[in-house]
């Protein structure tokens, strides 16, 4: 008699067991998922911010530039924070010249992300003409120290390359457009 | 062996105690599951609500960038908005009124104007409730600037010259522009000027000795605030490349070696610099053709002789070109390694002369004499004249010349018919005459490409390198080469190996070509050639830097010499020639026969130039003063 009622207490038990599982097995997931939602919304908001980053450099570096042909760039703008930095990497083309200028540029919120934009300035004076403004994953112009694309001297340019936004290097977008909303969660 | 006796008893109470412990074990799983589900979702629905919010805060900086856009930033008002469309209009436009979209999220944007007077700084936000006393929201910031407003442009049809302008020791070399300064190099004098040009006329900032009485070049900037000046020796021509650190032109100007071109025997004409980053710039010398050893200057007058070629064979030197300033003539020689030489001249019937009697001509007695041992002087040649109006050395019409000449003794062939081995060039200034100090040179290039202070590589050429501009990685050169041609493309995406473009090194240009600019998809040459012939060649290159063929090519009777051309005058690259009264020509880019847009009388030849776009005014040079030309009044026809 013992051992049949222990038998039918163990049915439960084991039932218990199963079902305990798979629901903290599912609360889990859903608590992961959750935070991964979380952690989403955030690196969303970063990226966003990287974004706006890198076109507040390519503003300043447009307008300097027609301030004075021949700005070099190369210079890390940190008088945004907190909201995070942006840098210009040397600006492409002849020093000094009108026409045919390279601006390449990185923003960087403040959890890491980065974005990567390469703007490509037809004429500067007198009315600046912007023929490309695009979300690259390499720069082709801004000197060694850029994401370089196939720079075998740069030592950023695998780091950065990697965790730069989606390649858009083919896209022309309008003068007026800054960085888009895609890409680089880094 | 006797039975326990309280076996029954404490089996009921371990029985209780299972359920309340069993009832707590479910009752906390229960309430961990519960948490854990609760939580998760809350976490799901706040990642969401945040990268809600994350997009509407990035459409109303969108929405401000379109205000700016239409407007500027000038209708960029102090404050904090909501952005809406403005029904009227159909615009957007910034709204006092913040309301709380359908879905509870509260948008606004919080622009700041006191950041700077030149950049606006705009702050999306947006806020909403999770749960019911949970406030959240989520900032994008971004800046913005009025890139996109037309600069100041004048009429550029009718410039005029600003009264008063800087006089300055010359002769003045070369010109720059960065920021509200200019820098201005002399052969004379301190060597180089720094100069305020927010006055009108420019104003004298500084005056900096160059290192080691060296006088001054050419120029051209570089990153990280370096200016690279090319620095002469005063007594033998020869040069060092210096840098300068301009980070603060007016708490003074420090210039320091940078690369020892003496060493090398080289008298550097041009220079660019491709930036590379910080401390990495690739500085490209241009040089003169093979006057890689001179060692001292002398006045000279008359007659003056430019360039040497030292051919294939080392001990052999062949005649290039001489120049007659007061004359304003030159001819030249197709560069040759056989003894047989041609040569011409703008102002006599066609003829030739040996090299042996072009010494023998030029040379004074006593070194007449030896040039008969001379490998190249042994044979005479034969008429195949280069230049478009061939002509014989005439000996009665430059033989008073000579002779003022050869009492100095101004040019030599070899070492051993040295007429006291003085060369004459006069690219360095007229009346002067560089010696010869026999040492051939290490390296025989003509453009040197030197980075981090260091030589890397050089590449010869067979004419003075007179001007270059750079396109990418390409060096686009004006020189006097006529193998590869005047007009020439140097590739440098390896700058330890730079090599021509292939097939075509570059294109021949009737005459020596002595500047050099790009304009769109255009690059423009000025030649030394004066009298009717072009002058001014636009070379189309939409079908590669070196055209296919010469249907790509456009050319126009300056009727001067080009010394510089500059392409930042927005619409219309400019010349600056020696032509009397209009010294200062703005050519109509893209025209057939490449009209003249606007010329100016400045008084003296332009040495050189560079457009202020600050204040829309051109620097220019002449020998002894620093020039500001404005744009005229009213509009111009310049339509971008």
């Amino acid at each position: 008699m013992l051992r049949f009622a222990l038998r039918n207490g163990y049915v439960f038990l084991v039932s218990m067991l199963v079902i305990g599982t798979i629901a903290a097995a599912a609360s889990v997931t859903l608590l992961l998922l959750g935070w991964t939602a979380e952690q989403n919304g955030e690196l969303h908001v970063q990226s966003a911010q990287s974004g706006e980053l890198a076109s507040t450099c390519v503003e300043r570096a447009v307008h300097k530039l027609q301030l004075d042909l021949s700005y070099a760039g190369n210079e890390t703008i940190s008088d945004t924070q907190p909201f995070g930095t942006c840098k210009i990497y040397n600006v492409g083309g002849t020093v000094g010249s009108n026409f045919d200028r390279t601006i390449c540029v990185q923003g960087f919120s403040r959890n890491g992300s980065q974005r990567l934009q390469q703007v490509y300035l037809s004429r500067v004076f007198p009315k600046t003409s912007i023929s490309t403004w695009d979300e690259v994953q390499c720069c082709t112009a801004g000197g060694a120290l850029a994401p370089n694309c196939g720079s075998s001297s740069s030592s950023n340019s695998s780091s950065s390359s990697s965790s730069s936004s989606q390649s858009s290097s083919n896209s022309s977008q309008s003068s007026s457009v800054g960085g888009g909303m895609g890409g680089n969660i880094g | 062996m006797p039975a326990p006796r309280f076996t029954l008893r404490q089996r009921n109470g371990f029985l209780l105690l299972e359920i309340l412990v069993g009832v707590m074990v479910m009752a906390i799983f229960l309430g961990s599951v519960s948490y854990v589900l609760i939580n998760g979702q809350k976490s799901t629905v706040e990642g969401s609500d945040r990268t809600h919010a994350s997009y509407l805060a990035g459409e109303a900086i969108e929405r401000v960038r379109s205000i700016r856009d239409a407007s500027g930033t000038a209708a960029l008002t102090q404050g904090t908005w909501a952005v809406e469309i403005n029904p009227a209009t159909k615009t957007w436009a910034l709204s006092s009124t913040i309301a709380a979209d359908a879905e509870g999220y509260t948008t606004n944007v919080f622009i700041d104007r006191t950041i700077a007077s030149d950049r606006v700084r705009v702050t999306a936000t947006t806020k909403w409730h999770h749960g019911v006393d949970r406030a959240e929201q989520v900032q994008v910031m971004t800046e913005f600037t009025d890139w996109e407003q037309a600069t100041s442009f004048g009429n550029w049809a009718s410039p005029a010259v600003i009264p008063n302008a800087l006089s300055l020791t010359g002769p003045l070399q070369d010109v720059v522009v960065s920021g509200n300064n200019a820098y201005v190099t002399s052969g004379g004098g301190p060597g180089l000027y720094v100069l305020n040009i927010t006055t009108t006329p420019p104003t004298l900032v500084a005056s900096p000795a160059l290192p080691g009485g060296l006088v001054g070049g050419a120029m051209a900037l570089g990153s990280n605030n370096k200016l690279y000046v090319v620095g002469n020796a005063a007594a033998t021509g020869k040069s060092t490349i210096l840098q300068c650190d301009i980070s603060n032109p007016s708490a003074g100007v420090s210039c320091s070696t940078y690369y020892d071109f003496s060493g090398n025997g080289v008298h550097a004409i041009s220079i660019v610099v491709q930036e590379n980053g910080v401390g990495a710039d690739t500085v490209i010398i241009g040089s003169t053709y093979r006057i890689n050893y001179i060692a001292a200057v002398s006045p000279l007058q008359p007659l003056a002789f430019e360039g040497s070629i030292m051919s294939s064979a080392p001990t052999r030197w062949d005649l290039m070109s001489l120049l007659v300033p007061q004359a304003e003539a030159q001819f030249s020689m197709p560069s040759t390694s056989s003894s047989s030489l041609s040569m011409a001249l703008p102002y006599s019937s066609t003829s030739s002369m040996s090299l042996m009697s072009l010494a023998s001509a030029f040379s004074s007695p006593s070194s007449t004499s030896s040039s008969s041992s001379s490998p190249s002087s042994s044979s005479s040649s034969s008429s195949n004249s280069s230049s478009p109006a061939s002509s014989s050395v005439a000996s009665s019409s430059s033989s008073s010349a000579i002779s003022s000449c050869a009492q100095a003794g101004f040019f030599c062939l070899t070492d051993a018919d040295c007429c006291s081995g003085v060369i004459c060039d006069l690219s360095l200034q007229p009346h002067r005459c560089e010696l010869v100090d026999g040492t051939p040179p290490p390296d025989p290039y003509e453009v040197w490409f030197v980075r981090n202070g260091a030589l890397v590589s050089g590449t010869q050429m067979f004419g003075d390198v007179n001007d270059m501009v750079l396109s990418d990685n390409n060096v686009l050169i004006a020189s006097g080469d006529t193998v590869n041609g005047q007009y020439a493309v140097l590739n440098f995406d390896d700058d330890s190996a730079p090599r021509f473009q292939s097939p075509q090194a570059g294109w021949p240009l009737p005459g020596t070509a002595k500047s050099i600019t790009t304009f769109g998809n255009s690059v423009f040459v000025g030649l030394v050639q004066g009298g009717s012939y072009d002058e001014l060649w636009e070379i189309d290159t939409s079908g590669g830097l070196v055209p296919p063929d010469s249907s790509f090519l456009r050319s126009r009777d300056i009727a001067g010499v080009v010394n510089t051309i500059n392409n930042v005058v927005g619409c219309y690259p400019a010349i600056g020639t020696d032509k009397a009264n209009q010294q200062l020509q703005l050519i109509d880019a893209g025209t057939s026969t490449l009209t003249v847009h606007g010329t100016l009388n400045a008084g003296a030849p332009l040495i050189s130039m560079q457009y202020d776009p600050l204040h829309d005014n051109i620097l220019a040079v002449t020998s002894t003063n620093v020039v500001v030309i404005h744009s005229g009044g009213g509009s111009d026809a310049c339509t971008l």
